[in-house]
C-alpha cells in the first residue's frame, strides 16, 4: 500500500468518525450521548465546540435590561432613586445603524443577564429533568446555577463599573447596585392589548471596580 | 456504482467547488473585517486586561504551554489585543484577495479561537460556524492551476469540501430539529415574539408580524427549510433551496441586524453550488433576454459615442 493510500484511508476514517461524534454531540440528550459524554467533551466539546440552538427550541421573547444605580455606601439609596438603563440605548442605536458594534456590546450584558436568571444552555436538560420530577436533577441544577450566577454577576459588576468609570459625575460613588428588568410581551392572542409585564430582580450592591476600562460611549 | 465508490471518485478525481471556495473565503474574510472595523474602538473594554472578560484562557484549546504563551502575549498588556486583531485582519484580507489562503485561514482560526475563549459572551452562531469553517478551510486550495496539485492535495481539498458541506447540513438539521420541538415555532408565533424583542427587531416592522399570515409563514418557512436542507441540496431543488436560503439570510440581516452571521451563511449557501453549475448559471445569464437587451443598448450607445467623436474630430 502506498503512503498516499494510507493517508487517504486515514483521512476518510477520520471524516466518518469525526462527523458521527459531531452528530451525537449536537443531538438531544439520549442514552448513547450520556454514555459517550466524556469522549464527546474531550473531542468535539473541546476542539469543535458548537451549538445550533439558533432561537431554538423557543426564541428570545423578553427584553432583559440591565439597570444600575451608583451608591455612596453599600446600603445607601440615592435621593432620586434613579436607575440607569444600560441596555436600551444600545438596542435603540443598533436599530438605527446595523453596521455598528452595538449588537456585540449589548450581547455581553444580555448573555450575562440570561445566564444569571436561568443558567447557561447546558443546564437546560438538567432543568427539564428536574421539571419532570427528578429530585437529583433539581439539586444538581440548583448547585450549577449558583456557580454560574457567581461568574455572571462578576461580569455584570464589571459592565456596571465600566459605565460608572465612563461618567465623570459618578466618580464620587464607590458602590453600584445592579438590577435586572425583564419585560415580557403579550402572547399572540393578546397582541393588541399593549400590556407588557415587567419584573425586576435585584442582584445586589457591589464595589465599583475603578480599574475597568470605560466604553467611551456614555460620557 | 455504489455510494461509497461514487464518493471515493468525487474525492479523487479533481478539486471541487473552486469558485465556491473563493466566494466563501471572501465572505468570511469580509465578515471578519467588519467585526474588526466595528469592534476595534472597544477592544480594551471587551478583551483587554482591564476589560469585562472573565480572563478566559487560550489554554482550553491550545494546552497549558501554548495557551499561557498566547494569554501573556495578547492579554498581558493593553497593546497585545491590537497585535491579535492586526493578525486577524491580515489573515482576513489575505482570504479576500486570495493570497496564501491556507495560511490565512490558519491565522484567522487561531486568532478567532483566542478571542472567543477570552470573551465567549459576545459570540453568535455566525462566529461558531466561521470558526469551524476556518479550520476546514486550511485543507482547501483556491488556486489549483497555480499550485502544484497532486492526487493527495486533490483528496485533502475535497475532504475539506466534504467537511464544510457536512457541517452545514448538521447546523441546519440540528437547528430545524430544535425548532420543531419548540412550542412557539410549532404554533407559528415565534416570529411575532421575536418582532417584539428590541434587540432583534425594527420597531417599524412590528405591526407586520401581528398579521396571522405573515407570522405563521415566516415561522414555518425557516423551520421547513432547515429540516429539508440536507435532502434538498442533493435533489433537483438544490438551486431553489439555496435561493430560499439566501433570501432568508438577507431577511435576517435586514430585520434582525445579524450582518456577520448572514454574510457567512450566504457564503456557505453559495459554496454549495458546483463549478459546473456556476458555468451553467453564467451561460443562462448571458443568454437571457434581459442581458441581451442591456448589452444591445450598451453597444448602440457605444456606437453613437464613437460616431459623435469622429464627427467632432
Amino acid at each position: 500500500m502506498t503512503i498516499v493510500k494510507i493517508v487517504k484511508g486515514l483521512t476518510l476514517a477520520w471524516f466518518v468518525v469525526h462527523f458521527l461524534l459531531t452528530v451525537l454531540y449536537v443531538s438531544p440528550l439520549n442514552p448513547l450521548k450520556l454514555g459517550l459524554y466524556p469522549l464527546l467533551e474531550a473531542t468535539i466539546g473541546t476542539y469543535f465546540i458548537q451549538n445550533w440552538n439558533l432561537f431554538a427550541p423557543n426564541p428570545v421573547q423578553d427584553d432583559m435590561i440591565l439597570l444600575v444605580q451608583p451608591r455612596n455606601m453599600e446600603d445607601s439609596v440615592l435621593m432620586t432613586n434613579e436607575w440607569y438603563n444600560l441596555s436600551s440605548p444600545f438596542w435603540a442605536h443598533f436599530q438605527k445603524n446595523r453596521f455598528s458594534a452595538y449588537d456585540r456590546l449589548a450581547r455581553s450584558q444580555s448573555s450575562a443577564i440570561r445566564n444569571t436568571l436561568t443558567g447557561d444552555i447546558n443546564l437546560i436538560p438538567i432543568y427539564d429533568a428536574c421539571q419532570n420530577g427528578d429530585s437529583t436533577s433539581c439539586q444538581v441544577y440548583d448547585s450549577l446555577l449558583a456557580e454560574r450566577r457567581e461568574i455572571e454577576v462578576d461580569r455584570l459588576v464589571k459592565i456596571a463599573s465600566a459605565f460608572c468609570n465612563d461618567i465623570e459625575a459618578l466618580d464620587e460613588y464607590s458602590y453600584v447596585a445592579i438590577r435586572i428588568r425583564v419585560k415580557s410581551f403579550p402572547a399572540w392572542s393578546e397582541r393588541y392589548e399593549d400590556e407588557v409585564a415587567i419584573n425586576d430582580y435585584d442582584i445586589g450592591t457591589y464595589p465599583i471596580d475603578k480599574s475597568i476600562v470605560p466604553m467611551g460611549l456614555f460620557d | 456504482m455504489t455510494l461509497f465508490a461514487e464518493f471515493n471518485k468525487w474525492l479523487s478525481e479533481k478539486p471541487n467547488r473552486i469558485i465556491g471556495t473563493r466566494i466563501l473565503q471572501i465572505c468570511i474574510g469580509m465578515a471578519i473585517c467588519f467585526r474588526i472595523a466595528t469592534e476595534l474602538p472597544f477592544a480594551q473594554y471587551l478583551w483587554g486586561p482591564h476589560g469585562i472578560s472573565l480572563n478566559g484562557s487560550a489554554s482550553q484549546f491550545f494546552g497549558p504551554f501554548l495557551g499561557r504563551f498566547f494569554d501573556s502575549l495578547f492579554f498581558g498588556s493593553p497593546y497585545g489585543i491590537y497585535l491579535l486583531l492586526f493578525m486577524l485582519f491580515l489573515g482576513a484580507i489575505s482570504l479576500v484577495i486570495n493570497i496564501k489562503t491556507r495560511i490565512a485561514a490558519l491565522v484567522c482560526f487561531i486568532a478567532f479561537v483566542i478571542l472567543e475563549l477570552r470573551l465567549p459572551a459576545i459570540g453568535d452562531g455566525g462566529d461558531n460556524i466561521s470558526r469551524l469553517t476556518l479550520m476546514y478551510m486550511v485543507l482547501l486550495t483556491s488556486n489549483p492551476s497555480k499550485e502544484n496539485i497532486n492526487k493527495l492535495k486533490v483528496w485533502i481539498h475535497n475532504i475539506g469540501i466534504a467537511c464544510i458541506i457536512t457541517q452545514l447540513m448538521i447546523l441546519y438539521e440540528t437547528s430545524g430539529f430544535m425548532k420543531i420541538t419548540g412550542e412557539k415555532w410549532q404554533n407559528g408565533t415565534a416570529m411575532y415574539l421575536i418582532s417584539n424583542v428590541e434587540w432583534f427587531s425594527i420597531p417599524g416592522m412590528r405591526e407586520l408580524f401581528t398579521n396571522p399570515i405573515i407570522t405563521t409563514v415566516s415561522s414555518y418557512v425557516p423551520m421547513i427549510f432547515m429540516i429539508m436542507f440536507p435532502v434538498a441540496i442533493f435533489s433537483r431543488f438544490k438551486l431553489v433551496w439555496i435561493g430560499i436560503g439566501i433570501c432568508l439570510h438577507m431577511g435576517i440581516a435586514l430585520f434582525m441586524g445579524l450582518i456577520t452571521f448572514s454574510t457567512v451563511m450566504i457564503g456557505l449557501e453559495l459554496f454549495l453550488i458546483t463549478d459546473a453549475e456556476y458555468k451553467q448559471l453564467k451561460i443562462t445569464v448571458v443568454n437571457s433576454l434581459i442581458y441581451k437587451n442591456i448589452n444591445l443598448q450598451y453597444q448602440n450607445k457605444r456606437a453613437l459615442i464613437k460616431n459623435y467623436i469622429k464627427k467632432e474630430i
